[in-house]
């Protein structure tokens, strides 16, 4: 990462973190330029010298969504079984995903409804990432077919959570997102939603 | 007097979104005052739950024996496209909710009461005291359906999710939340 202390880095940051907080609190529609540069202590003009529109702030925040940093479980191989753990592991990195991305998140989704398509692009690709990423996990541990189906509900479980939490809480969603006790809930109810259980190699259901 | 008034407000909702819509305009559409409509519906977002309420439906009795996954799947995909006779009321509620609007919490309510009265009777004998947690499962599960479609295209998204296809895809989903055959 840069160290630069060029001040204009620090006040283009600083101006991207008041655009932050302003789409998030008053929608994009609604928050203006003027209340944006305010929030920095800044006047329209001064604003306007790093970003020529409020377009140029939303384009240049979504270009910033972080890494996905699912790295580490990939590289534990295809031996290893899915196991309650692994699937309550996956959860747990998606869902940390989205609290750090929970305000552009929320920004893409809303822009997206009005179809946005810089917003529909960037979810589309974003969620092919973390998409692409869980059926590894499942690809290497079950045929093909049972994997695609795997993916496909623990995706849709995913989205459905992430967009419900933020529909229903609103600016809380990232205080209940990270919140232990709906951890635990989630790993409940991501269990019933992906029973993987049932595609094992030589599982006896029933009884 | 209230149909008319819901209709039109279905009308205008859907065509100009709810924020642009004014509670004088679907006045206007009826051939009343403002103030008639607010006799009916206290405020706008009355008017929009009302719109989204639908017609309730029956809570279906599972049939003696022992638990039938592939009814109850039937059933779940019943009440979820249900809510897709109104695209374009769920996506203004989507809206809403997105910016800041508490309805869509009173409407999510709503779904998990539709979820519980018609799919309950048929998951309470085999899933007991997990049925709750299984019912819940199943709303968030359908609800990435629907929103996931919803935002990848908001204009024409019940339709996408009307194909064979779709359809078909999000019935295995919901059947893995549902006990196996021969659960007791």
């Amino acid at each position: 990462m840069s160290h630069r202390t060029d001040a204009g880095d620090g006040r283009r940051a600083k101006i991207l973190t008041a655009a932050l907080d302003a789409f998030a609190e008053r929608g994009y529609a609604r928050a203006t330029v003027r209340d944006i540069a305010a929030r920095c202590g800044l006047t329209d003009a001064a604003l306007y010298y790093y970003f020529p529109s409020k377009r140029a702030l939303f384009e240049t925040l979504v270009a910033g969504v972080h890494e996905y940093p699912g790295g580490s479980a990939a590289e534990e191989g295809p031996t290893r079984h899915m196991s309650q753990e692994a699937l309550e592991g996956l959860t747990d990195l998606v869902l940390d995903w989205f609290v750090a991305d929970e305000r552009i998140l929320r920004l893409l989704r809303r822009l997206s409804l009005e179809g946005d398509r810089l917003a529909r692009d960037v979810r589309a690709q974003r969620r092919s990432t973390w998409r692409g990423f869980l059926r590894a996990q499942f690809d290497s541990r079950f045929r093909e077919e049972d994997a695609v189906l795997l993916t496909d509900a623990l995706v849709t479980f995913l989205s459905g959570l992430t967009i419900l939490v933020q529909t229903i809480h609103g600016p809380n969603a990232r205080s209940v997102a990270v919140d232990p006790a709906y951890r635990e809930r989630v790993h409940r109810y991501v269990s019933i939603a992906v029973p993987f259980e049932r595609f094992l190699p030589g599982m006896v259901l029933g009884a | 007097m209230r149909e008319r008034i819901l209709a039109a407000a279905e009308e205008l909702f859907s065509a100009r979104g709810f924020a642009a819509t004014s509670v004088r305009e679907i006045g206007r559409c009826c051939g009343v005052t403002d103030a008639a409509v607010f006799y009916y519906f206290p405020t706008k977002q009355d008017i929009l739950s009302a719109l989204l309420k639908g017609p309730e439906m029956e809570p279906f009795q599972p049939a003696p024996g022992p638990f039938d996954p592939a009814a109850t799947a039937d059933m779940v995909l019943e009440v979820f496209y249900r809510w897709l006779e109104q695209p374009a009321l769920h996506r203004i509620l989507a809206i809403q909710a997105f910016d800041g609007d508490s309805t869509a919490q009173g409407f999510t309510a709503q779904m998990i009461e539709s979820f519980m009265s018609v799919v309950g009777p048929m998951l309470r004998p085999v899933c007991r005291e997990r049925t709750q947690e299984v019912l819940y499962t199943l709303l968030i599960s359908t609800s990435g359906a629907m929103y996931g479609a919803m935002l990848r295209d908001p204009a024409g998204y019940a339709e996408a999710l009307r194909a064979p296809g779709a359809r078909a895809r999000l019935r295995e989903i919901v059947l893995l939340a549902l006990p196996v055959e021969g659960a007791r």
